[in-house]
């Protein structure tokens, strides 16, 4: 059983509630599940404690999966804000105990595999269909894969190898070109060339929908290519992608994943440090960050978005209520906006409005599946409020008048 | 099965009403380790209810009464003491009832519908410069309703000892449907609550602590005060007499205290056995009207607290100085490694508090020996009580470890009871001690048949309502 393997952080969890409610950095309550908010009503089994209590009766086997279980444990972006705000996990973070004990995400992501091994034909269909694309299309969209390097400009000459490899993802090239091509544009003002590998998704969306077993494959294939490539160091400037390869790809390839991996954010940061990259335009804009979610919480990255937009002559930053560690989700995350776009959406519009409150003009942030979702949120919430990938601002400063 | 629900739909709307099983496991489950593994939890209800309305609240229990169909109301599922169905029937969710009804900022008093959380109620509070008496150690996700229906403690205890003393009256839905309101407002051209013990009888007190079985509590009037000054300080003490005396003393002194909060070496061991042994420590937390007086007081309670012990600086384990938030929190070390906490929370007199804490440490060395599990001891002043957590850790994912924590904890509240000491929180877990205490006993069953002729509220809870007394 695949939820066995995480059986001890599920019982590890003491059913506090504070996955529901918790303090901000001001020791205000502070709401922590998006999708317990944003549910058409507040039931307390959306919250991570509800999928802890499901996880225990299924490995149990007090109940069977049921089309209900299905979407009680898909109801979640997997975000982690309940990660941190749960009261077995911060004894950790606060460095009194050296283990960690509970990982509230781990566990439903790892519930949705139980179902995937149980009975995959109860997955909401839009995940089904993920995998078949991914295992035909090598990406989830069903987008031929020649297409895959259609957004690079014809300016740009296309490199094979090289110690620096630039990895796309599967949202920007097919739904979103203008993040990579932003990126590119940005090394390129930098004098960094790097290369570009075939590439297939990272698994990133398989792993978040328990569909775990296709992933090892994409894995391999991706490795190999960097491999051939001579490939040192691999820049992404989607969120999803950097997780996968930070976190889960040294899990799943142990010593054969051995690249260095950063966020453009963070390579960026670098860039301006050194002096490679000057960003000499002035923006005159009013600029809120929103975290994403596995570049965050996942990962740990705060402030080097953050030292970007600050080296951006002209641009005002402005932090939300909610930051950081404790900001809320775009509500993209996960599969949720595969399976619940309505309500994916809605939670979107809860932070185009916490972007408002604080007088922003502009929303950014640096995923382009943060970007898929919030500007669906800004068309819902008719506002008149701008979103731009912090690839595409950086670029507008430091393009050459 | 549907069709028995459709009407509570039509009461609060479809989307207000859940029966799907795997969204209604939840609410067999609180944080009590009754529902450590599913195994051991509450009955899963067949339905869960969410009013939004005094008159919604009021048609489910009609509703209940003509269906025979049990009641069960929930507020935050916090509960350590097993606050869960122990029957089939319907939970009634009550935080979408959570709105402030009227602060009355002259005649020193809130009103609020039983769903709102402590730390959503004092941020609102904040902005008028008022404070809470009271509000349990878990603010954040404890509702009033469940604190006011289970005799809640927390910090403003070391005054006012529990819930029932900071509350000015309430409203409920009796298990007839019927309307009660309580305190002054039972006059209802009074102008709003300020006396509890008005009228006849003190009716607050009969719903107070009696854990949704005689009716559900849709409004409670809470004292508020003005703003004052805050200020805590610890002290560390290598002998367990040194603090009980601490804590006594200043007590005696009437110093207003808020929560002296005891967390004895044993606790601290076993947070931290790498850093054993460490000493017991007390926080003292003081409130008063002016920065001024406080200054005073602080001074004389250092005298007292210091004679025999320690002043604390920093952290006494190390670790992060701080984090974001949450290390003023005491819950934050409530579960050691993971594990969950069979706690046996009971009342001592503060005046013997050494002498029980000795005896309590006493037990649970002997039942550490025997079982193989681990315990501890921490706890606080409740006016001349002291309220001690005596806690038994174990794996909830070691089925094995868990049926010996728990029979462990069986043997042990029976060995209290011997003691002398007085239960806090009933749930379903004291249900066999408190069936022994005779007539007092008798009474509160004649009581829960009177207003409760068709057994809908809460059946099991306190082992009251079980079919063979009905």
């Amino acid at each position: 059983m695949v939820l066995e393997r995480y059986s001890s952080y599920v019982y590890h969890c003491s059913q506090c509630g504070w996955c529901r409610l918790t303090l901000d950095y001001n020791f205000s309550v502070d709401k922590v599940c998006p999708v317990y908010e944003n549910y058409p009503e507040h039931w307390e089994s959306l919250t991570a404690k509800g999928k802890i209590i499901l996880a225990k009766a299924l490995l149990e086997n007090k109940i069977e999966v049921t089309e209900d279980v299905v979407e009680l444990a898909t109801l979640c972006t997997t975000c982690g804000k309940c990660r941190e705000s749960c009261m077995v996990y911060l004894p950790w973070k606060a460095g009194y105990f050296k283990k960690v004990e509970i990982d509230t995400v781990k566990i439903i992501e790892a519930l949705r595999a139980e179902i995937c091994k149980r009975n995959p034909n109860l997955l909401p269909q839009p995940y089904r269909q993920i995998l078949e694309r991914v295992k035909v299309y090598k990406n989830p969209y069903a987008e031929p894969s020649h297409k895959s390097l259609a957004w690079l400009p014809s300016n740009i000459p296309l490199r094979e190898k090289g110690e620096i490899v630039y990895f796309a993802g599967c949202t920007s090239p097919y739904r979103h070109p203008e993040i990579c091509i932003s990126t590119i544009k940005v090394l390129y003002a930098a004098n960094v060339l790097p290369a570009v590998v075939d590439e297939w998704c990272c698994g990133s969306i398989l792993l978040r929908t328990g569909q775990w077993d296709y992933v090892e494959t994409l894995a391999r294939h991706n490795a190999e290519e960097l491999k051939k490539a001579g490939a040192k160091m691999v820049i992404t400037s989607c969120a999803g992608c950097y997780k996968t390869f930070k976190t889960d790809y040294p899990e799943i390839l142990g010593r054969l994943w051995d690249f260095e991996v950063l966020h453009m954010a963070e390579f960026v940061e670098e860039l301006i440090e050194k002096g490679s990259l000057k960003l000499h335009n002035n923006l005159n804009m009013k600029v809120t960050y929103h975290d994403p979610c596995h570049l965050g919480r996942h990962s740990g990255v705060y402030d080097a978005p953050r030292n970007v937009l600050k080296s951006i002559p002209g641009l005002e930053l402005i932090e939300m209520q909610s930051t950081r560690n404790l900001a809320m989700c775009c509500g993209a995350g996960g599969g949720l906006k595969a399976a619940f776009n309505n309500l994916a959406i809605q939670i979107g519009v809860e932070r185009v409005k916490a972007a408002k409150a604080v007088g922003a003009e502009t929303l950014t942030s640096a995923c382009p599946f943060c970007k898929h979702n919030l500007v669906d949120a800004i068309k819902m919430f008719n506002t008149n409020l701008e979103f731009y990938d912090l690839s595409e601002i950086v670029a507008r400063a430091a393009s050459k008048p | 099965m549907a069709n028995k629900f459709e009407k509570l739909k039509e009461i609060v709307g479809p989307e207000a009403v859940m029966d799907k099983l795997a969204f209604r496991l939840t609410y067999a489950f609180d944080g009590s380790a009754a529902s450590a593994r599913a195994l051991l939890g509450g009955e899963v209800p067949e339905a869960v209810v969410r009013p939004g309305s005094v008159k919604e609240v009021q048609e489910i229990v009609l509703w209940a009464n003509e269906t025979k169909t049990p009641l069960y109301p929930r507020g935050g599922g916090s509960a350590l003491w097993a606050a869960i169905p122990a029957k089939k029937g319907v939970v009634v969710d009550m935080t979408r009832m959570n709105k402030i009804l009227t602060i009355d900022e002259d005649g020193l008093c809130c009103v609020v519908e039983p769903g709102i959380t402590y730390e959503e109620l004092k941020t609102a509070l904040r902005k008028h410069s008022l404070s809470l008496l009271m509000e349990p150690g878990n603010a954040v996700t404890g509702t009033v309703g469940g604190h006011f229906a289970s005799h809640g403690t927390g910090r403003g205890s070391g005054i006012y000892s529990d819930i029932g003393d900071c509350v000015l009256g309430c409203k409920v839905v009796l298990p007839t449907g019927e309307i009660l309101t309580t305190g002054t407002m039972v006059n209802p051209n009074a102008h709003g609550h300020f006396l509890r013990y008005a009228w006849a009888n003190d009716l607050t007190g009969l719903f107070c602590g009696s854990e949704g079985t005689l009716g559900i509590v849709v409004e409670v009037a809470l004292k508020v005060e003005r703003l004052g000054a805050f200020g805590s300080v610890s002290f560390a003490y290598d002998d367990i007499d040194d603090a009980a005396e601490a804590i006594y003393e200043v007590r005696k002194a009437r110093l207003p205290v808020s929560q002296s909060y005891l967390i004895t070496s044993w606790a601290w061991n076993t947070y931290f056995p790498e850093k054993a042994p460490l000493p017991h420590t007390v926080n003292f937390s003081l409130e008063t009207s002016t920065k001024e007086i406080l200054d005073i007081e602080m001074q004389r309670l250092k005298s007292i607290a210091g004679k025999k012990g320690k002043e604390l600086s920093g952290s006494l384990v190390g670790g992060a100085a701080s984090i974001e938030r949450g290390l003023a929190t005491p819950g934050l070390l409530d579960h050691p490694h993971g594990m969950m906490d069979a706690g046996l929370h009971v009342h001592v007199p503060l005046k013997e508090l050494a002498s029980y804490i000795k005896k309590i440490r006493e037990l649970c060395i002997n039942f550490e020996d025997k079982y193989g599990i681990i315990t501890n001891i921490r706890g606080f002043t409740c006016d001349r009580s002291f309220l001690v957590a005596c806690r038994i850790f174990f794996d909830a994912g070691d089925p094995k470890q868990t049926e010996r924590a728990l029979k462990a904890w069986h043997e042990m509240k029976t060995k209290f009871i011997d003691m002398g000491i007085c239960p806090y929180r009933l749930g379903t877990l004291w249900a066999k001690e408190l069936a022994e205490t005779g007539t007092y006993y008798e009474v509160i069953k004649r009581i829960k048949r009177v207003l409760d002729p068709n057994n809908i509220m809460a059946p099991g809870i306190m082992g009251l309502g079980l079919n063979s007394e009905y």
